[in-house]
């Protein structure tokens, strides 16, 4: 265990890093706002905690079993434990929603930078959603942490970075990776993306559209209306004494008052337009009328969020996976067919670590073979076998010959003959578990 | 990767089938001990020499005697005393009243196959001598260089229980030889065997491939193929060696030519005209254990070359 997190610690920390910075912009900027929501040591410390339990998930099919069913037991009898002291999770006045929302934004979050730390492609992506969240959030001139967005994008590429060092310095012990050429491209990259992010917005959005501010009105009035919709929000005036006159005391007075815990928008220049019920008031010119945001959790909203929630945590890892695994092996048929047998290889040999068969760091093929041809057979059945596999691979890979597209084409026909008696052997809900969601 | 054929596919079969008629035949004389008969034989094909440490009478003669005669080859003994001298061994000139010229008489060391009997025994200077013809494959008395014809090569013995009176190797010396290989003693039904048989085995070895044949065994063995990450693990075990904290003295870039040569032969012989990582992991314990100086601490504990190289072996990953 020591010696596990020794090697994922750092990993860890950027994970932590992006998770936190990524959600104190995402709460900041939909205006989540919520008594743990605005304290930053407390953002840092929850994310280091969900992220640890998913780290300690991975460190062994035990724990990988047991984490999650611990977390979902400790968040139900939280759950049940509220309720049994009459707390409304859910209500209609909605700082206890906000509370809701907070939270599930946190797993959603979490879970997200995790898995996607997983891979170099997921860092990319995440790097790419992270940063054009922040953007919108900016663009729209929401409020968000600068000094997170940075730390957001610095923890992406560190967690880049990373994912290419252990891929390269898994192939000998005394290998040195090129950390300073990967190091130089993903800071081009950075570069790279905000300089095309400038140019569009420079060249295009700018001279396009009306000048920001009535561009940020609207899109702020239509982003209410659509929320008010679906029953999230409800967005109403809140008394601006600005506005206030001797004529318009008495009108002012129906008008919604602001909830606790609500926290008033920022000021918001003059418009053309003003809510119904300040149809008879015309905000003196320069002043500015003003209204909050209070979320509501409708049972629409729970369904869907739930669905949501589900979807993501159950069929979205298996769905990448396959979707990936597929696209790994149409990318095979196109590699020369030596490096083809290498990499089908290698990749039928993390397959069978999955089975508990796995290779050591200081066994040859032919070890692998004799210690585990017998148990692996009924795996292989109806394939050309563990053996011809292994023959192919050390003539192509130490041998220098290429081998013949029989063997080429025998070899990726083994995949999907093993994965059949893998869910034969296994049953269904255990080969998921094994090969698709762990 | 290269993807030429190294060596047609008719040459290696006939290789791999010569290599193993001369296992075959030298294991009618030499019962039970398959694995030293195969790093010997390989050794002649890697061109290298054979240190055997063994006690007496394990039959350390009897295999060089039988290689010799299975390869067709010349064979002469050098039993190595303290007073033996290097003219003894490389050979020397002597004048012929009659002809009235020098004649140069060659020494023990002027054969195909030479077993230098308990070479520990001879003085440094006589060592060196022989040392020098295996590292140079030459002679030089008198000014005359004397090439030494291929086949060529040294199997020195040593007994490892008496040091009394004698001159051990130095370890940069030790270092010529491509392999260490203690025989041991037969088993049981290997020594009943060996009993039964008696002396008649040893009269019906008969050469099996000729002179010419090792020749061009030993071109075949360098045609072998070793990828480059092969090479690389050779070159990681070799330099783990040198910051082993039970290492005084690592292996030097000689160990590595030294399993390279050995392991290409190692090839050859199983049939392959590449090399695995199995060859390299098989053949360190022969090739590298007597090439490291133990420090103070392996040697009070009592640790073994073979058992530290087995361990860093171990902890070096192999290239897939």
């Amino acid at each position: 265990m020591r010696q596990y997190w020794k090697n994922y610690v750092w990993e860890y920390l950027a994970c932590v890093a992006a998770s936190a910075s990524l959600l104190l912009n995402i709460a900041q900027g939909f205006y989540i706002h919520d008594s743990m929501a605005d304290s930053i040591p407390l953002a840092l410390a929850v994310c280091a905690v969900l992220t640890a339990v998913f780290y300690l998930g991975g460190y062994n099919k035990i724990t990988m079993a047991l984490i999650p069913a611990a977390v979902a037991a400790a968040a139900a009898l939280w759950f049940l434990a509220l309720r049994a002291r009459g707390v409304d999770i859910v209500d209609a006045e909605g700082s206890d929603t906000a509370h809701y929302i907070y939270w599930l934004a946190v797993i959603v979050i979490c879970v997200a930078v995790y898995l996607c730390s997983r891979f170099r492609i997921g860092t990319a992506v995440l790097f790419l959603a992270g940063c054009s969240v922040s953007a919108v959030l900016k663009f729209f001139e929401f409020e968000v942490f600068t000094w997170a967005g940075l730390l957001f994008a610095g923890s992406c590429i560190a967690l880049f970075l990373l994912r290419q060092f252990r891929a390269q310095a898994m192939g000998s012990s005394t290998a040195s990776p090129d950390f300073l050429r990967w190091f130089r491209a993903a800071v081009v990259l950075l570069l790279a993306g905000a300089a095309l992010c400038c140019g569009v917005y420079c060249a295009v959005i700018r001279p396009l559209s009306p000048p920001t501010v009535e561009l940020d009105f609207l899109e702020r009035y239509l982003a209410f209306s659509i929320l008010e919709h679906t029953g999230i929000s409800d967005y109403f005036d809140i008394e601006n004494e600005e506005l206030h006159t001797d004529e318009t005391d008495d009108t002012v007075d129906d008008t919604g008052e602001a909830e606790e815990g609500d926290t008033p928008l920022p000021a918001m220049p003059d418009t053309p337009e003003s809510s119904d019920s300040d149809t008879e008031q015309q905000p003196p010119s320069g002043q500015t009328q003003l209204f909050a945001v209070s979320y509501t959790i409708t049972p629409l909203t729970k369904v869907m969020f739930s669905a949501l929630l589900i979807l993501l945590v159950f069929a979205l890892p298996p769905a990448v996976r396959i979707f990936l695994r597929r696209r790994k092996m149409n990318k095979l048929a196109a590699l020369p067919p030596s490096e083809q047998i290498c990499r089908l290889y290698r990749f039928y040999l993390k397959r069978f670590k999955r089975l508990g068969w796995e290779m050591r760091v200081n066994e040859t093929s032919l070890e692998y073979l004799s210690r585990c041809s017998e148990p692996l057979s009924r795996y292989l059945e109806n394939t050309c076998g563990l053996e011809e596999l292994t023959y192919i691979f050390i003539q192509a890979r130490y041998g220098g010959a290429a081998p013949t597209d029989e063997q080429c084409a025998q070899c990726r026909e083994i995949y999907g003959v093993f994965l059949k008696n893998c869910r034969r052997q296994l049953g269904t809900a255990r080969y998921m578990m094994k090969f698709f969601v762990l | 990767m290269n993807e030429q054929i190294h060596i047609p596919k008719e040459t290696l079969s006939r290789a791999h089938g010569q290599i193993q008629s001369v296992i075959d035949n030298i294991e009618t004389v030499i019962v039970g001990k398959h694995e030293c008969v195969e790093l010997v034989v390989l050794a002649l094909l890697a061109r290298g020499h054979v240190l055997i440490e063994d006690v007496p009478g394990v039959g350390k003669t009897s295999l060089v005697s039988a290689l010799a005669k299975s390869v067709d080859c010349g064979f002469r003994r050098i039993q190595f005393t303290p007073d033996l001298m290097p003219s003894d061994v490389t050979g020397f000139s002597v004048y012929n009243q009659k002809s009235g010229e020098f004649e140069f008489r060659a020494g023990g060391v002027m054969s195909n196959l030479v077993l230098a009997d308990e070479i520990n025994r001879a003085s440094a200077k006589t060592q060196a001598s022989l040392l020098e013809a295996m590292q140079e494959r030459q002679v030089t008395v008198d000014s005359h260089t004397y090439t030494l014809e291929e086949p060529f090569m040294v199997l020195a013995t040593q007994n490892p229980l008496e040091s009394f009176g004698t001159y051990p190797l130095p370890d940069a010396q030790i270092d010529r030889f491509l392999l260490k290989l203690s025989m041991g003693y037969p088993s049981i039904e290997e020594e009943r065997r060996i009993i039964h048989d008696g002396r008649a085995s040893k009269k019906s070895i008969r050469p099996v491939i000729s002179r010419e044949d090792v020749v061009r065994l030993s071109a075949a063995a360098d045609s072998v193929f070793v990828d480059e990450s092969v090479e690389r693990y050779i070159v990681e075990i070799t330099a783990a060696t040198r910051t082993h904290a039970g290492i005084t003295l690592g292996i030097s870039p000689r160990g590595s030519i030294a399993l390279y040569s050995a392991s290409k032969a190692l090839a050859l012989m199983r049939g392959r005209d590449y090399v695995l990582p199995d060859d390299i992991k098989y053949l360190t314990p022969s090739v590298l254990a007597h090439r490291i100086t133990l420090s103070s601490e392996a040697k009070l504990n009592h640790t073994r070359p073979e058992a530290l190289i087995a361990e860093i072996v171990d902890g070096i990953a192999i290239p897939v």
